[in-house]
C-alpha cells in the first residue's frame, strides 16, 4: 500500500466537504451546475427567476440590483435574489445528496461595485459562501474554450434577458485573459419585448411569445436596440486596441442571441459567422461550475479579468480624478496623493465614485468618508495618500493615510446609491458624447481651483510678511479682479489674472525666501509652494 | 520598489518583445493570482499584493506611452516654447494620420535615445490623437 505524504497543513480536505457549484443568476432564468474533472453539467432544470410575494409574481429582479435598498413588495432586491439562490441551492442539494455551501456566482461583466456587492450579499442570505464572483462572458469563454479546445482572440457577445456584455478575450495555453469589456446593464430581451408590445399593442408576455414563435417581422422595432449593442462592441474593440478582423470568432451567449437580427448584425460587424455551437442558455453556468471546481481542487487554467468601469475620487469643484481606469486587470492596487486646499484644514472628505465622466454628478457615488485629525498646516503641505484595492471579485476597498503623521482611515466601500438606475447604464456612452463639454468644464474648474489655491496661500503670506504699500496695493487690486472673475466662467481671463498675480508675487516669494523657510522655497513662485 | 522590467526578466530598454512580456506575466500570475491560493493555507493577502503589482507592471510595460513614461521616471516634464510652437503647428494642420506617423517616428527615436524631450513630443501628440477621437 502506498502512503500519500503531504506537507503539514497542506493536507487536502476530505472530498465530502468539497462540493462547490456554479450558479448563473440570470434576469429571466437561473441555473446551477457542477463540474468534476472539468466536465461540467447542469443540475436539474432551468429555474425561471421569478419570486411570488403576496400573490404577486416578481420578474427580472436582477435589473434592480443597482438600487439594492429600494423595496419591491416590501422586500429588497437582495432578499428577493436570495430567494432564487436558495431554491438553486436546495435543487443542487437534492440532486447531489449532500449539503452545498460554496458557490461561484456569475454577474454581468458590466456590473458596477454596488451591483456586485448586492449579489454577494444575496448569496450570503441564501446560505452560500461566494468563492468568487466571475463575469458571465468570462465564464462562457472558459466553458467554450475548454470544450472546443480553441486558442486565440475571441469575442463573447452575451445578450440575456436584461443585460448585455461584450468581452474581448485572449485564450492562450490555459490562460483566459480579458482584454476589454463593455456593456449595458439595462439592455436585453426584456427591452425587445417592450418594443414589440408597443408596436403590436399587446402585453409584454404576449409579445415575448410572438417573438419566440417568430410570428411577425419585428426587426424594425428592435433595430435601434441591436444597433446599440454593436456600438458597444465597437468601443470595446477600440479599448482593446484591436479591429474586427483581429477577432478569430464570436461566441454567442444568452437566450436573446437566438434572435435572427442579432446574429445578422453581429456577423455584419465582425465579418465572421457567429459561433452558435453551444447552448447559449447553459454555457455561463457550466463555466461557473468549472471555476468552482478549480477554486476548490486546483486547476491548470487561469482567469485574468478586468474592472469594467473606472474608479475615481472627487476633487475640488466636483471634478473626478480617476485612480483606476476601466479594463485594468484585477486584483489591482493604486495609490494617489492629494493635498489640503485651505490653510489649517484638519479634515478631508473622501468621495469615491465609479464611471467614465469628468464630473462627480455624472458618475455613481460609491462611498463618502472623512479623514480627520490632519494637523494644521498651510494649504498644500499635507500629503494624503489614498489607496484603492480591487480584489479578484472586482470589489473595492479604499484607505486614506496622511503621510506626515501616519493618520489612517480605512473603509470597505459600501454603496451609497447616489445615482438613479437609468444614469448608471448610460455612463460610458455619455462620456463619449459629452467628452468635449466635460473637458471644458473640467479645465474651467481646474483654473478656478488653481486661482483659489493661489489666493489662499497669498492671504496667509500677506499677513505674515510686510510689503511696501505700493506693492501691496497692486497685488490687492489684482486679487479683487481675480475674485470677481471667479464668479464667472471666462477661463482665459482667470488664467491671465492668475499669471499676472503670480508675477507680482515674485517679490513676495523673495521676502519669504529670506525668512524662516528659506531652504524649502528657493527659486519658487508663490503658487509652487 | 521593484523594477518593472526586472519583474518580467526583460532588459531595461524601450523595445521589448511583447510575447516574452506576456509569457512572463502569465507565468507569474499562475504562481500568485488569488485564485491559486483559494484552497491553500498560504498567505492569500500577500499573494494578492504580488498579483496586483504584476498587473500594474504588466499594464505599464504593455502600453508604449506608459512604458516610455515609466522609463523617464518622476522627473518634471517641461516643454520649451520652440517645441510647443512646433507641436501646435502640427496639431493645427489637423491631419490625424500625419500626427500618427510622426508619433511612430518619435517612438523609433525614443527607443534609441530614451530622452525626455522626445517623450514630451510623444505625449503632446498622443493627447491630440486622444482628443480627436471625441
Amino acid at each position: 500500500m502506498l502512503l500519500q505524504i503531504h506537507e503539514p497543513g497542506e493536507t487536502p480536505l476530505p472530498h465530502e466537504e468539497e462540493v462547490a457549484v456554479g450558479i448563473d443568476l440570470g434576469t429571466t432564468n437561473s441555473l446551477v451546475a457542477i463540474s468534476r474533472e472539468e466536465k461540467p453539467q447542469i443540475i436539474g432544470d432551468i429555474l425561471p427567476s421569478v419570486v411570488t410575494i403576496n400573490g404577486k409574481e416578481i420578474h427580472s429582479i436582477k435589473r434592480r440590483m443597482n438600487n439594492p435598498v429600494e423595496k419591491v413588495e416590501g422586500q429588497t432586491p437582495v432578499e428577493i435574489s436570495a430567494e432564487i439562490l436558495k431554491i438553486l441551492r436546495l435543487q443542487a442539494e437534492d440532486a447531489l445528496g449532500k449539503e452545498v455551501k460554496k458557490a461561484v456566482i456569475t454577474v454581468p461583466a458590466y456590473f458596477d461595485d454596488t451591483q456586485r456587492s448586492a449579489t454577494k450579499d444575496a448569496a450570503r442570505l441564501a446560505g452560500l459562501e461566494v468563492l468568487r464572483l466571475i463575469n458571465e462572458p468570462t465564464a462562457a469563454a472558459l466553458a467554450y474554450g475548454l470544450d472546443k479546445s480553441v486558442e486565440g482572440i475571441y469575442a463573447i457577445y452575451d445578450l440575456g434577458g436584461g443585460t448585455f456584455d461584450i468581452s474581448i478575450l485572449r485564450m492562450k495555453k490555459g490562460v483566459f485573459q480579458v482584454l476589454a469589456t463593455g456593456g449595458d446593464t439595462h439592455l436585453g430581451g426584456d427591452d425587445f419585448d417592450a418594443e414589440i408590445a408597443k408596436i403590436t399593442g399587446c402585453n409584454v408576455l404576449e409579445a415575448r411569445k410572438k417573438k419566440e414563435n417568430a410570428e411577425l417581422d419585428f426587426d424594425d422595432a428592435i433595430m435601434p436596440l441591436v444597433q446599440k449593442t454593436i456600438e458597444i462592441c465597437k468601443a470595446a474593440l477600440s479599448d482593446a486596441e484591436l479591429s474586427a478582423n483581429d477577432i478569430k470568432g464570436v461566441v454567442m451567449v444568452g437566450g436573446s442571441t437566438r434572435v435572427p437580427l442579432v446574429q445578422k448584425l453581429v456577423e455584419g460587424f465582425f465579418g465572421t459567422k457567429p459561433l452558435t455551437d453551444i447552448n447559449p442558455d447553459e454555457v455561463v453556468a457550466l463555466g461557473a461550475a468549472i471555476q468552482a471546481e478549480a477554486l476548490t481542487h486546483g486547476s491548470n487554467n487561469l482567469l485574468l479579468d478586468v474592472i469594467p468601469l473606472s474608479l475615481g475620487l472627487e476633487t475640488m469643484h466636483d471634478i473626478v480624478e480617476k485612480v483606476i481606469y476601466r479594463n485594468t486587470p484585477i486584483p489591482c492596487s493604486y495609490e494617489q496623493e492629494f493635498t489640503t486646499y485651505e490653510n489649517d484644514q484638519t479634515g478631508m472628505i473622501i468621495h469615491v465614485v465609479q464611471g467614465e465622466r469628468e464630473m462627480v454628478a455624472d458618475c455613481r457615488s460609491l462611498a463618502k468618508f472623512e479623514l480627520t485629525g490632519i494637523p494644521p498646516m498651510p494649504a498644500g503641505v499635507a500629503r494624503i495618500k489614498i489607496t484603492f484595492n480591487v480584489d479578484a471579485d472586482g470589489l473595492l476597498t479604499v484607505s486614506a493615510r496622511e503621510e506626515k503623521t501616519g493618520i489612517e482611515q480605512k473603509i470597505e466601500v459600501k454603496p451609497s446609491y447616489g445615482l438613479q438606475p437609468e444614469q448608471v447604464e448610460k455612463m460610458i456612452r455619455d462620456s463619449m458624447e459629452n467628452a468635449r463639454t466635460d473637458m471644458e468644464a473640467r479645465l474651467l474648474q481646474e483654473s478656478k481651483t488653481e486661482a483659489e489655491r493661489l489666493l489662499n496661500s497669498l492671504k496667509l503670506y500677506l499677513e505674515r510678511y510686510n510689503l511696501t504699500s505700493a506693492e501691496h496695493e497692486s497685488i490687492i487690486s489684482i486679487v479683487k479682479d481675480l475674485e470677481r472673475e471667479l464668479q464667472g466662467s471666462d477661463r482665459a481671463k482667470i488664467d491671465d489674472l492668475r499669471e499676472e498675480l503670480n508675477h507680482k508675487t515674485e517679490t513676495l516669494a523673495q521676502k519669504i525666501m529670506d525668512g524662516e523657510i528659506k531652504k524649502v522655497l528657493e527659486g519658487k513662485k508663490v503658487d509652487e509652494i | 520598489m521593484q523594477d518593472y522590467f526586472k519583474i518580467f526578466g526583460l532588459k531595461r530598454q524601450f523595445d521589448i518583445n511583447p510575447e516574452k512580456l506576456d509569457d512572463a506575466y502569465f507565468e507569474l500570475q499562475r504562481q500568485f493570482h488569488p485564485d491559486v491560493f483559494k484552497n491553500s493555507k498560504q498567505n492569500e493577502a500577500e499573494a494578492m499584493q504580488k498579483s496586483a503589482l504584476y498587473n500594474l507592471a504588466y499594464k505599464t510595460l504593455q502600453n508604449p506611452q506608459k512604458r516610455a513614461e515609466y522609463m523617464i521616471g518622476d522627473e518634471k516634464l517641461e516643454a520649451s516654447p520652440e517645441l510647443l510652437m512646433e507641436m501646435m503647428e502640427l496639431r493645427e494642420s489637423g491631419n490625424v494620420d500625419d500626427v500618427k506617423k510622426e508619433i511612430a517616428k518619435l517612438y523609433k527615436q525614443f527607443a534609441k535615445t530614451e530622452d525626455k524631450e522626445t517623450f514630451v513630443r510623444i505625449k503632446y501628440l498622443s493627447r491630440f490623437i486622444e482628443e480627436s477621437k471625441n
